[in-house]
């Protein structure tokens, strides 16, 4: 793979009211163009992705039309749910690996917030399904947490762990975000504070769930030739991969808990020659406090059962020896899906994260899950000196 | 009365779901493998696409369950906290089913079918068997 990161744009990233997603998109492009140094006709190749729910009328290939771009030599929607945005940036990079476009922009762009809205308006909406699938409405499993909810529930059950251990997770995201300027909630999360809140789902309570917001992120990838002579450190792709496990749902298989990052952290530290201990900071999905656990055993940093070792000595917070989920992720931070953790692990690679600037920070593994566990993108990032 | 969203059958879940609204649980057993499936057109242990239909027991286990405390659909509004999850049937395949009755609620914990008629439609809930 040769491609690096040129370019990172945001725009929106509030729980106001905004313009449409498409509108949003447009000024998060624009934006990651002239972070780059680079005029938006520079731009060759555009990759959408947008939430499983929205269609071409929320944001489409006609966002071409909209930022005045001729003659394109890639436009394309990437959807793979939660990990859409691993999915184009890794269209992105093997399009300009192969030099069918040299100046791509992945976007990705959402309004879930409705002001004077709850939020189960927007992510428990009624629906009835198809298929076995569907039996989940009519057990009245609506929304994202009853459904991470059964695997956070089996996880602490497997192995014998309690709530604290989610506690932890949501506690230390917290921390980070305290030292991001661009985070939802900043206040110190305490662990009375944790207990106080309401369950949504149980084991999940309301600081397990992740912070939606209203706003779009626009990543350039070109190639690292290209990344050298832009305003910005370049940020190296080192590896992409993929795992989509398919666990069947029956005895003998544990869909609940199997995480599709076993099968792409063979292929990424494979084709780096990377491990776990060459890993600087991980910036997991984290739509559920219950993902980054699972992430970090399925790929290899723990054995099962065991992420909570991460968390529970402070290494995963500031100061800490493995930083996890640096700008206070979803949780904290904001819900911008897959893009989310991909724009942390730019600015801590940039060395450009100020306050919460990880010390070391070469290497980042990035991912982003879909579908719980079964859709799974996985990426290692390398700042500017590890040009491959 | 309001009834739950059922979900439409597709060309996999056809034979389960016509059972179910027949008032019973189905499951498709693999001619080759004799891997048993809920619903399949292709058997994922070993490919095979012929399968027998045979009655399944209606005992289980919670594989996983979960309290929901918000209701998103009105079916639900009055049975707050809702406890809900996937039950693995002992024949072994799982499916996602409320979960009733005053038995230990736990992974597990042994649960039974019940299949209730919601105006034509067929829903499974799986009671918690006490002691
Ligand atoms: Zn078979």
């Amino acid at each position: 793979m040769k491609a690096a990161i040129a370019g990172l744009g945001t725009a929106g990233l509030t729980r106001d009211a905004t313009p449409p997603a498409a509108e949003l998109a447009r000024q998060a492009v624009s934006a990651a163009a002239g972070d780059a140094g680079l005029p938006v006709s520079a731009i060759d190749g555009l990759v959408v992705c947008r939430t499983s729910a929205a269609g071409d009328s929320v944001l489409g290939l006609d966002l071409q039309r909209a930022l005045g771009l001729r003659d394109l030599t890639l436009n394309r929607i990437a959807l793979c749910e939660g990990a859409s945005a691993l999915a184009a940036i890794q269209l992105a990079a093997l399009a300009v690996s192969g030099c069918s476009a040299r100046a791509v922009v992945c976007v990705f762009a959402d309004t879930p917030v409705i002001p004077g809205k709850r939020m189960s308006a927007s992510f428990g909406r009624l629906k009835t399904g198809t298929g076995l699938e569907g039996l989940r409405y009519s057990a009245g499993l609506f929304g994202g947490a009853a459904m991470y909810a059964l695997s956070a529930m089996r996880y602490l059950a497997v192995h014998g762990l309690g709530e604290e251990v989610l506690a932890d997770v949501a506690i230390t995201t917290r921390q980070w975000a305290a030292l991001n300027p661009a985070a939802s909630y900043r206040k110190p999360l305490t662990r009375e504070d944790y207990f106080a809140a309401r369950y949504i789902a149980e084991p999940l309570r309301l600081f397990d769930c992740a912070a939606p917001v209203n706003g779009a992120i626009a990543v350039l990838v070109t190639t690292p030739e290209l990344a050298a002579d832009c305003a910005q450190p370049p940020v190296h792709i080192l590896a992409c991969a993929e795992g989509h496990p398919g666990t069947p749902d029956r005895s003998g298989f544990d869909r609940q808990l199997n995480h599709g990052g076993a099968i792409a952290a063979k292929a990424l530290f494979g084709a780096t020659g990377l491990g776990p201990a060459e890993i600087d900071l991980c910036e997991f999905y984290d739509a559920f406090s219950i993902s980054p656990l699972l992430a970090l055993e399925a790929y290899g940093f723990h054995p099962p059962g065991e992420a909570r070792q991460a968390y529970a000595g402070g290494n995963a917070a500031p100061g800490g020896t493995m930083p996890i989920n640096t700008g206070g992720g979803h949780l904290s931070g904001f819900y911008l899906q897959g893009m989310t953790p991909l724009a942390e692990a730019i600015v801590q690679l940039r060395g450009a994260a100020g306050e919460r600037q990880v010390a070391r920070a070469r290497t980042a593994l990035v991912t982003n899950d879909g579908g719980r566990f079964d859709y799974h993108l996985g990426m290692i990032l390398g700042a500017a000196e590890h040009r491959p | 009365m309001t009834f739950p969203p059922i979900p439409e059958p597709d060309a996999a879940s056809a034979r389960f779901f016509a059972a179910l609204d027949a008032g019973r649980i189905e499951l498709l057993r693999c001619a080759d493998c004799g891997s048993m499936h809920l619903a399949a057109l292709i058997c994922d242990a070993c490919g095979g696409t012929q399968f027998a239909t045979v009655p399944a027991s209606g005992a289980g286990i919670v594989h996983s369950f979960t309290r929901l405390h918000m209701a998103h659909h009105p079916a639900f509004a009055e049975q707050l906290p809702l406890t809900a999850g996937v039950v693995e049937l002992a024949e072994g395949p799982r499916l996602f089913a409320q979960l009733v009755g005053e038995g230990t609620l736990a992974i597990g914990a042994p649960v039974s079918a019940e299949i209730r008629d919601c105006d034509g439609r067929g829903v499974a809930v799986f009671r918690l068997v006490a002691g």
